[in-house]
Formats: structure tokens, sequence, C-alpha cells
């Protein structure tokens, strides 16, 4: 017998190795059909100038999945990252005038933490859906966001604030290196930290993570103070990038968010997460962008594109 | 009937998942109006074999022929259409949807829908089969027993010739099983071939005309139920001589390592008071609904307790979480494997360490290679049969699922192990390693609980036995006089403490 199982887990290792990475990632077989039809039918396309912008254009989207990555392991949802970063970009704006750009970022930073932690202490401990508390809290900070304003754009007065989402360094935005250093460290602390197993166990099932000593509560709060800092840093990105900040900015974002950690290999059920995919997906969208505005300065995509990410990810999942 | 050709015959079937041999060249015969227990070991490749009857899964090799025709079974309509039915364990039906509904689903007649008649069709069917039910009840609303008569009736209606019915008892009362039984007898004399698979011994005895037998994948033999004996069977399906009746050894022992001092908990159990010894093994017994596995989980920190105290070794602790009993020593590997115990999507790996998981960790990351080279040495001294460490648990057998997560919970290297149902829906091989290594952690010194409603389980293997009975300790019987009926008579209350 064990003769045997020693022979099979060496067919099993050699003949899935490769097909189980292709069937994890269609996806970037999509991306990369993409890339070619899109060199091949705009000149520009492979300039350094147009792929520095595609990289700008996803990384705070990017970032801001990153965080919803974890939620979704862990079993819930974040409908609130969207609202919260038109707070947080608002906030950060209208706060510079009284505490200096150090100290509007630090509290719109607070802001963001308390707003995880509430909605965690519901969902994880209250034991609420967290589809729905995440949705009352997005009404309750798009509310916050258009009172603080009385509905109008704020502008920032202070130059030093443009650096920190406008800067860049030899010739690569700043945005882009935040989001790759925190795909990094989000990826290492998901999928090969205690703090990252404990999330995917919980997600799985989180009556048997609990029965096995994890403290099932404390998991599910900081996965949501975790997607509200980048919903947060994402907002003060944005707002430093425009130097202005519109209570609106980040509405409907949830949808994307969501849509790309879940393209990315992440399950909605719960239980399987990756965070480097994510990136190549906001990629893939990106690319579909640059074709309808070459601009640069808008974050959002396309619903027709989401549309056809969900079918091949549709396919690729029940097929 | 010999002037038919056989009903069932399935030759040199083979099938491999992804470089796994799960089937080679498997033999089966059916005839008309026989009953044919299905037998092997949880993983032996019974459900594989049905699956690729019922159409669900499609053989390597092999032929399929019935009543002498070669037929090609690709998907589950073919496999209806060629009067195969197959009842899962757990039951398929529509919850929501009516009986009538249920019967004819798929099969509804296009256009507008006479409902009158279809109902009469359905209760026609249900006076045919001798049976009443309700043919408009929702059957979310029926209890397992009628909703497996449900299905029967569904695949009666679909003119079924040879309907495989998986471990259809699982979940049924003794009053419940005499009523399937009698149904079987009937479709019997129809000329309906049934498969029977089932664990429980003494239906197969009751209710097969004949066994086949298999063996990890492999065709092992056929025979006449008249023509073995119990033993038989076990030896045919393990391939080697496990005595029924596990003996468990008595080692040294030594001082009261867990002590459980008037525990209670309003409305569900009452002043309990025992201790488990080093080296002990305690039994605890008692009806579904006593309060078992309710005391344990309080021990365990899952539930909480209203009054009463627990002492370690000597010590008082205070336990109000999971984490606090796992830190003290105590370990409890729980009832529900699937609910309460396993990462299905997981891997066996992450399945296996997730109690102690720090331990390999610095700076919160996890070293992968000090976590793999643990991860294989308790898959080897449990003797988990896995291809590898990486694939998700759900694809083991039960039996191996088990031994993992005892792996888990000695990984904590507990002073207290709680064992509920710890051989529940596990093969007789796994079940004997199990035993085993209770055996050697007894005499390693480790204080052991153990739940069971198994009561040769219990009696086989405890030292001493506390019997439960309706939230309160009813009895404590020493190894030497137990018997089952000392203690079914402590369990329901027959005889007061």
């Amino acid at each position: 017998m064990s003769s045997g199982a020693v022979e099979a887990q060496k067919v099993v290792v050699g003949k899935t190795g490769l097909r189980k990475f292709l069937e994890q990632n269609v996806i970037l077989l999509v991306l990369f059909i993409m890339i070619v039809f899109m060199a091949a039918i705009s000149d520009d396309f492979f300039t350094t100038d147009n792929i520095i912008n595609l990289l700008r254009q996803i990384s705070i989207l990017g970032i801001l999945t990153l965080g919803q990555t974890f939620v979704l392991s862990a079993g819930n949802f974040d409908l609130s990252v969207g609202a919260l970063l038109s707070l947080a970009s608002i906030l950060v704006i209208g706060l510079q005038p009284e505490l200096g750009v150090g100290g509007a970022i630090a509290i719109t930073l607070v802001v963001s933490i308390l707003v995880g932690l509430c909605n965690g202490w519901l969902v994880g401990r209250v034991k609420a859906n967290s589809f729905i508390v995440t949705l009352g809290m997005m009404s309750l900070l798009q509310a916050a966001a258009l009172v603080f304003t009385g509905g109008m754009t704020l502008q920032s007065q202070e130059p030093s604030f443009a650096t920190i989402g406008g800067g860049s360094l030899g010739g690569m935005p700043y945005l882009v290196l935040y989001f790759v250093i925190a795909a990094i460290l989000f990826q290492l602390l998901l999928n090969h930290s205690v703090f990252g197993r404990k999330v995917l166990l919980t997600g799985s099932n989180s009556v048997a993570a609990r029965f096995a000593g994890v403290k099932v509560g404390n998991i599910v709060s900081w996965t949501f103070v975790i997607s509200s800092l980048t919903a947060a840093f994402g907002g003060i990105l944005i707002s430093s990038r425009i130097m202005s900040a519109s209570p609106t900015a980040g509405a409907g974002m949830e949808l994307d968010v969501i849509s790309a950690a879940v393209l990315g290999g992440t399950s909605i059920y719960g239980g399987e997460g990756r965070a480097y995919n994510p990136g190549a997906w906001r990629t893939y969208f990106g690319d579909y962008d640059e074709l309808h505005d070459t601009d640069g300065d808008s974050v959002s995509v396309s619903d027709d594109d989401e549309r056809i990410g969900l079918t091949v990810c549709g396919w690729d999942r029940f097929s | 009937m010999n002037n038919q050709a056989e009903l069932l015959v399935m030759e040199h079937i083979s099938k491999a998942f992804s470089g796994v041999q799960v089937l080679n060249d498997v033999l089966l015969h059916l005839a008309h109006g026989e009953v044919l227990g299905l037998l092997g070991e949880n993983g032996a490749g019974k459900s594989t074999l049905m699956k690729i009857l019922g159409g669900i899964v499609e053989k390597d090799t092999g032929e399929v022929r019935i009543e002498g025709k070669s037929v090609k079974i690709d998907n589950p309509r073919t496999a209806i259409n060629h009067g195969i039915s197959i009842i899962h364990q757990e039951l398929v039906l529509v919850p929501e949807l009516s009986a009538t509904e249920n019967i004819f689903l798929g099969r509804i007649p296009k256009g507008y829908i006479k409902w009158q008649e279809i109902i009469k069709q359905t209760e026609a069917l249900f006076t045919e089969m001798g049976i009443s039910l309700d043919a408009r009840m929702p059957v979310g609303e029926m209890s397992i027993a009628d909703q497996q008569m449900v299905e029967i009736a569904k695949s009666i209606s679909q003119n079924a010739k040879i309907i495989v019915m998986d471990e259809p008892t699982s979940s049924l009362t003794e009053r419940e099983t005499e009523v399937l039984f009698k149904m079987i007898a009937k479709l019997k004399a129809k000329g309906v071939g049934i498969i029977y698979i089932s664990h429980r011994m003494d239906e197969i005895f009751t209710i097969c005309d004949k066994i086949t037998v298999l063996r990890d994948g492999s065709y092992i033999d056929t025979r006449a139920i008249s023509d073995v004996t119990e033993n038989d069977i076990v030896r045919m399906m393990v391939g080697r001589d496990i005595s029924k009746f596990f003996v468990k050894e008595k080692y040294h022992i030594g001082k009261a390592m867990l002590k459980v001092d008037k525990l209670s908990r309003n409305g569900v159990f009452n002043n309990i008071s025992f201790e488990v010894k080093q080296g002990e093994v305690v039994g605890i017994s008692g009806l579904l609904g006593a309060g078992r596995s309710e005391v344990a989980q309080a021990i365990a920190g899952i539930d909480p307790y209203d009054s009463g105290t627990l002492h370690l070794n000597e010590h008082q602790i205070n336990i109000r979480i999971p984490g606090d009993a796992i830190a003290a020593g105590i370990a409890y590997v729980p009832e529900d494997r699937k609910q309460q115990g396993l990462f299905l999507q997981r891997s066996v790996g992450e399945n296996l360490t997730i109690p102690f998981v720090k331990t390999f960790s610095k700076f919160g990351l996890v070293s992968r290679k000090k976590e793999e080279t643990t991860i294989a040495s308790y898959l080897s001294q449990f003797n988990v049969r896995t291809p590898n460490s990486k694939i998700a648990i759900q694809y083991l057998s039960g039996g191996n699922q088990q031994k993992v997560l005892l792996g888990r919970w000695l990984g904590t290297t507990p002073k207290v192990l709680i064992l509920d149902e710890p051989t529940r829906g596990v093969d007789v091989g796994a079940k004997s390693e199990i035993y085993h290594a209770i055996n050697e952690l007894a005499k390693d010194g480790m204080a052991i609980l153990l739940i069971s409603s198994d009561l040769l389980e219990i009696l086989s293997i405890s030292d001493r036995i506390l019997v439960m009975h309706e939230g309160r300790l009813n009895g404590e019987i020493g190894r030497e006089e137990a018997t089952e009926e000392i203690i079914m008579k402590y369990a329901t209350g027959v005889v007061e403490v």
C-alpha cells in the first residue's frame, strides 16, 4: 500500500502541476490575449508612457482589492469601502486647514480604523450578516461625506500634499510602488503568516475554526480593519493625486473591488484567497479602460468590461 | 427467471482519477429480484462503481450489460432510461417541493400542467407501495424515512429495474428500517434488482442474497450470504484478521489528571462530578440527548457552564474559550467531523496543524519547511492514506480524515484527550487503527475521556464507564461488571442512582 501511495503521489503531482496552475489562472491567459489584441490595434499601447499610465490607473483599485481579499477570505463582504474611500478623500483635504497634512492623514486613518472595528464588531461578535452591516455602513459613510462637504468638491491648498499620490521615483509613479509593495506584503500576510492561515480557515469553516481554538471574532474584526485601512489609503491617494475631493469619488467602487478580488481567485464563499492575482486582474481592466479614455485620470472601470470579465470567470469555474 | 439474461453485469471496470487507480478490473453481477450487498471499507471504490453505473462518472475501461445488451451510460439521463436508479445516502430531493413534484421532477409533460392528474398518479403509486403519505406535502417537512420512501416511489415511477441504495438506514430508526426492508422485499418480488451498500453487518445478513466485496479498488469476491460469516466478510474487506472485540490492555493508572466538580449548565446538565486519571480511559455512555457532548464541550471551552469547578493536574483551571482549554492541555476531538472538525477545501496539512501552527512560526510567518516535517511525521505515525499533504482534505475517506483530526489534537500535546464519537462513519480498518492509537496513548499516561454511542466500543476500550441520563450522571460501572444490559438500564433510567 505505502509504495502504491508514493507512486500515486508522483503521478498526481506530475500530471496536475501545470494543469492545475492553468486551471487556476485562465485569467492570466485572457489577460495575455487582451494585451496582444490591444497592441495589435493601437500603436501607442506598448509605449512606456502608456504602460506606466495604465499601471497608475489600476493601483488604487488594486490596493482596495487587496484589503477586500482578506474580508472575502474570512467569508464576509465589505460593501462600505467605496463610501469610506469618499469620506477619507474628503477628510484628508477638509481637515488640512486646521491640522496640517500630517494631522489630516492621521485622523483619516484613525477614522477608518474605527469604521473597520465597528464593522468587525458587528459581524465578528454580534454575528450580524456582513452584507447588511456593511451596506448600512456604506449609507452612513456616504451621508457623512455629503454632510461634511455640503455636496461640494473640496480643494487642497497644501502643495506638499501632492507628492504622496502624484510623485514618482525614477519615472515610476509612487502609486504603482505602493501597490506593488502592498501586494507583496499582503500576499505574505495571507498565504504565509499565522494570521493569514487563521483567516482562510475561518472562512472555510468558522465553527471548526472556533473548535480549534481560533478566536474567530478577533480574526474577522482584523480583516475589516485591514479592508478599511486600504480604503482610507485609497482615498488619501486619490485626493493627493488630483488635489481635490468629491464626496462621491468612491461611489459604486465596492462592486469593482469585489469583482476584481473574485476574478483574481478569491472565493466569495470564504476559505480561498490569493492576494497576488487581483493585481493581474486590475491590469486587464486597466487595459480596457485605456481604450475608452486616454486621459488617465479616471479610476472607474466601465460596466461592460466587468461583465465580460465575470463571464470569463463563470466559464472558468463551471466548466 | 432463467429465461432472461442476467439483469446487470459490469465487467472489467477500471477508473483512475488524476493518476490514482480507484477501480481496477472490477466485476459485478446482479440478477432479477436479487439483493446484492456491495461491501468494502471507505475508499474501496464502492461509490465510484455506483457513480459509473449511474452515469455520474465515466469509466475508463470495461463493459456494462443490462439484460444481455451492452449499454453505454454517459450521463444520469441515460442511466435512468436504462432503468437504473440511485438513492444516495444524502437524499437529493428538493425540500421546498411536494412529494408529487419531486417524483415527477424533469418528467412533467410540457405545456399546461394537469396537477390533479399527476397528484392522482402519485397517490396511486403510494397506495401500490402500501404507504400513506401526503402527495402534496413539501418533502422538507417529512421525516427522513418518509423522504426515502418518496425517493423509492420516484424510482418505481421511472420503471427502475436496478435500484442502488447507499447506506439507506444510516439515519433511520429501527422501526423505519423495518418498513424499508418490507419495501425492499416487495421490490424483490417484482423482479427489481437491488444493490445495497451498508456498513451494518446485521442488515447485510438480514436483507442480502449475496455479497460482493471490493478492497482498494479491486474486486475481491462474490459469495452467497449463506456461505459466509461476519468474520469472513471482515477478512475479505480488510485483507487481514481483525478481532471484532478489540480489548484494551490495562496500564498503570496514575493520579487524577482531570477533575470535574459539580459542573452544571441550566437545563442541559446538572451537578456532573467525575475524574479521569493518567493512563485511564473513561467511557461516557448514554442515549442521544443525554447531555454527554454538552458536558465535554463545556470542559473544552466551546460552550459555557454556569457553575462548578475544573481541576487539571491538581490546579484549578478557568476555561471560557476553546483556546483556554487547549492552553491548559485539554483537547476535544468533536463529534461532527464535517461541521466541527474539518476545513474541507483546505489542505490535509493545514487541517492538521491549525491549533499549533504558531510553533512553526517566526515573527508571525509560518516556516513551511518546519511545518512540512511535522506534518509528514504525523501522517506516517497515524498511517493516513493520502497522495500528499497538499490535497484538500475532502478527498480523503472518513477514516483518514478522522486520523488527521486525531493527529491535530495530539499535536497540541494534551494531558487530557476527549474523544466524541471517534469512530462514527469510519470503516473497520481505520476503526481498529484508532483503537490502537487510544491504547498507545493510555499506555503513555494520557487521560482519555471517550464518548460513544457504540456500546461495544465503550465496553471494549474503557477502564470505567459513566452513564448519563437526562443531563445527570446516572451510574458508574467498573470494566469488569459492565455489560450492554447494565449500561442500557442506567442510560434509559430504569435503574436510578
